[in-house]
C-alpha cells in the first residue's frame, strides 16, 4: 500500500490560494498584498526571493496611509484583462489628491523601486511645474529661494533661451 | 519684545504649515521630475531656487534630460534662387497647418563677415546641435545649439559628413572625407586639434545635400563613387558604426535596379528611431523599412500610387508627366501618415488607410522656388559646445 504523497507547497493548483505578503508600514499597520501585486516593487521583489516568508516585511519609511494606497496601485496594475484606457483613467485619478500627497508617492514609489508609480507620480508634479513662471512656481511648491542679487542677475541673463 | 508666536496664538500651531516637497525628494529624484520639463520651461526653472539651477546646470542633467526627449525633422528648404549669405531658415513641420516659428538660432549672427560670403548648408543634427557647411568658400563649418544660442564657426580641410557621439570617450566627434587619386579617405575627429584618426579608405562617399539617418549609433548614407557615379547595387548604402568606428557597404532593400544609375532615386530617411529607403519608380512611391540591422532585413512597409492619390488634389493639375513626382520626400511618420515634400507644391499628409492626402499650409511662402528639402532629426537640448573640447 502506498501512502499519499506529501502536499507540494510549490505545487499551483487550482484550489490553491495566491500566495499573500504580508508588509507592516512605520505607524504598525499591516496589509496583505498579493505575490504578483508586490513584484511590481523591485525592493519586494528582492525581500521576497530572500524568503523573509512569514513575518510581515516591515518598511519603516512608509506611513500606513501612504501604504494603503500602495497596495492598492500595485494590484490594480497586476489586474490581468486591464485595457490601456481605463487603466490610464484609473491612474489619473488615483493621483488626483493634495500635493503633499502626491510626494509622499513619489517618496514610497522611490524607496519601494516601482517604476510605473514613480513615472506617473513625477509627470504630475512635471505638470504642476508647467506652464508656471519662477515666482509662480515657488508659490506653488513653498520653495524658498534665496538668489543674492547678483545671482538673480546672472540668472536672468543666462536664460535669454527659448524658441521665441 | 519677542514672544514666540505659537504661544500667544496657540491655535496657529495646529495648521499643518504647507512644507517644500523638494525639500523631501533625494537629489536623483528632482533631477527626474525637472527631466521631464521642456526645455524653454527648464529657463524658468533655472530661477525657482539655487539647488534647481545647480541640478540643471550639471552635465549629468542634460544626459538625462537628452535621453527623455524625442525626435522631430527640422527642415531646411532649398530655394533654386538662393544667394550668398542666405542662411535660408529652419523650421519644425506642424502637421497641424498651425504655422510654427522658426528656430531663431537659424538666424544668430556668428561671424558676420563669413556669413555674408556664404551659402549655409545643414549638414546634419546631433543631440540637439546644429551642424552646417559653407558652400562658399569651401570648407567652413558652424555648430549650434539653437536653445542656448551657442555656435561656434572653424575652417577645416576636407568634407565633413557626420556629427555624432563617440560612446568611449564620451566625446562628440567629425567624420570627413577626403577624395584622393586611389579613393576617398575617411578620418573621425574632434573640433580642437585632437588627433585625427584614420579610418579606411573607399571609393564611394555619400551622395551630396543628404544627411545621414542616425540610429543606435550608426550612421548610414545613400554613396556614389568618384566623379557621382552609381554604385554597384551591392554596395548602394554605407554604413559607419560610432561605436567601432568602422564601416561596412550593404545592398538597398527590393530588386537590383535595371538601369546604371537606378538607385539615384532611392533615398534614406530617418523617422522615429527607425531607418527606412523610399524610391521613386514610375508613379509608385515604395518605401521600406530597416527591421533588423544584423541580419539586414528589410520590410516593404507599403507602395504608394502617387498618380491615383495625389490625382484628387489642385497641387496635381500642373503634373505633366512622371517625372514630376520625381523629387518627391519622404520627411516624417505620425498616427498612420506620412509627410511628404513635393517639390515646388509643398507639404503634404499622406493617410496610409484612406490613401488620401491633405495639403500642409505652413505658413511659407516661395513653395514656387522650394526645389527640396535637406531633413535632420532634431531634439531640443541643453547640451553645451563647450562639451565639444
Amino acid at each position: 500500500m502506498s501512502s499519499s504523497p506529501p502536499p507540494s507547497s510549490a505545487a499551483a493548483s487550482p484550489s490553491c490560494p495566491k500566495k499573500m505578503i504580508a508588509l507592516r508600514s512605520s505607524d504598525g499597520e499591516t496589509f496583505e498584498i498579493e505575490e504578483a501585486a508586490a513584484l511590481q516593487s523591485k525592493t519586494l521583489e528582492n525581500m521576497i526571493d530572500e524568503d523573509c516568508a512569514g513575518t510581515p516585511i516591515p518598511l519603516p519609511n512608509v506611513t500606513g496611509k501612504i501604504l494603503a494606497k500602495v497596495v492598492e496601485f500595485c494590484s490594480k496594475h497586476a489586474e490581468p484583462g486591464v485595457d490601456d484606457e481605463s487603466l490610464r483613467a484609473w491612474d489619473a485619478e488615483f493621483v488626483n489628491v493634495e500635493q503633499a500627497t502626491v510626494f509622499d508617492y513619489i517618496l514610497a514609489a522611490n524607496f519601494l523601486e516601482i517604476p510605473t508609480l514613480l513615472n506617473l507620480t513625477c509627470n504630475v508634479v512635471a505638470d504642476m511645474i508647467r506652464g508656471k513662471t519662477p515666482d509662480e512656481i515657488r508659490k506653488f511648491f513653498n520653495i524658498k529661494s534665496i538668489f543674492s542679487p547678483e545671482e538673480e542677475e546672472e540668472v536672468r541673463r543666462e536664460n535669454h533661451w527659448a524658441f521665441e | 519684545m519677542h514672544m514666540e508666536i505659537s504661544r500667544c496664538f496657540p491655535w496657529l500651531s495646529r495648521h499643518r504649515r504647507k512644507q517644500d516637497g523638494f525639500k523631501t525628494l533625494p537629489d536623483d529624484v528632482v533631477m527626474d521630475v525637472l527631466s521631464r520639463l521642456e526645455v524653454d520651461q527648464l529657463g524658468h526653472a533655472k530661477r525657482v531656487c539655487r539647488s534647481w539651477r545647480a541640478l540643471i546646470g550639471t552635465a549629468h542633467f542634460t544626459r538625462v534630460h537628452l535621453q527623455r526627449a524625442s525626435s522631430v525633422p527640422v527642415i531646411s528648404p532649398m530655394f533654386f534662387d538662393r544667394k550668398v549669405g542666405d542662411r535660408g531658415f529652419l523650421f519644425f513641420p506642424n502637421w497641424s497647418s498651425q504655422v510654427k516659428k522658426p528656430i531663431r538660432g537659424a538666424k544668430s549672427p556668428g561671424f558676420r563677415y563669413i556669413t555674408t560670403m556664404c551659402i549655409w548648408d545643414l549638414l546634419g543634427c546631433c543631440d540637439g546641435l546644429l551642424i552646417f557647411s559653407a558652400i562658399l568658400p569651401f570648407s567652413i563649418y558652424e555648430i549650434q545649439n539653437p536653445v542656448t544660442q551657442e555656435e561656434i564657426v572653424w575652417e577645416q580641410d576636407g568634407s565633413i559628413c557626420g556629427f555624432f557621439l563617440q560612446s568611449l570617450p564620451n566625446k562628440y566627434r567629425l567624420l570627413s572625407y577626403r577624395e584622393t587619386p586611389n579613393g576617398f579617405l575617411y578620418h573621425t575627429g574632434g573640433l580642437w586639434p585632437a588627433a585625427w584618426k584614420n579610418v579606411g579608405m573607399f571609393p564611394y562617399r555619400p551622395r551630396e545635400q543628404e544627411t545621414p539617418s542616425g540610429v543606435e549609433g550608426r550612421l548610414h548614407w545613400m554613396v556614389v563613387g568618384k566623379e557621382g557615379m552609381s554604385t554597384p547595387c551591392s554596395h548602394s548604402i554605407m554604413v559607419f558604426s560610432t561605436r567601432e568606428s568602422k564601416f561596412c557597404f550593404m545592398p538597398h532593400p527590393g530588386d537590383s535596379c535595371p538601369s546604371s544609375d537606378g538607385h539615384s532615386n532611392m533615398h534614406l530617411v530617418e523617422m522615429k528611431g527607425r531607418v527606412y529607403v523610399y524610391a521613386i519608380r514610375d508613379k509608385l512611391m515604395l518605401i521600406w523599412v530597416l527591421e533588423d540591422y544584423a541580419s539586414w532585413h528589410w520590410v516593404k512597409k507599403c507602395d504608394i500610387d502617387l498618380e491615383r492619390d495625389f490625382n484628387q488634389h489642385p497641387a496635381s493639375e500642373s503634373v505633366t508627366s512622371y517625372s514630376d513626382y520625381k523629387g518627391m520626400q519622404l520627411i516624417d511618420s505620425q498616427d498612420g501618415e506620412l509627410l511628404l515634400f513635393w517639390p515646388h507644391r509643398g507639404f503634404f499628409r499622406y493617410n496610409l488607410r484612406s490613401r488620401t492626402i491633405t495639403q500642409v499650409m505652413l505658413g511659407l511662402s516661395r513653395y514656387g522656388m522650394m526645389s527640396r528639402v535637406v531633413v535632420a532629426e532634431f531634439k531640443s537640448s541643453l547640451v553645451s559646445l563647450k562639451d565639444l573640447q
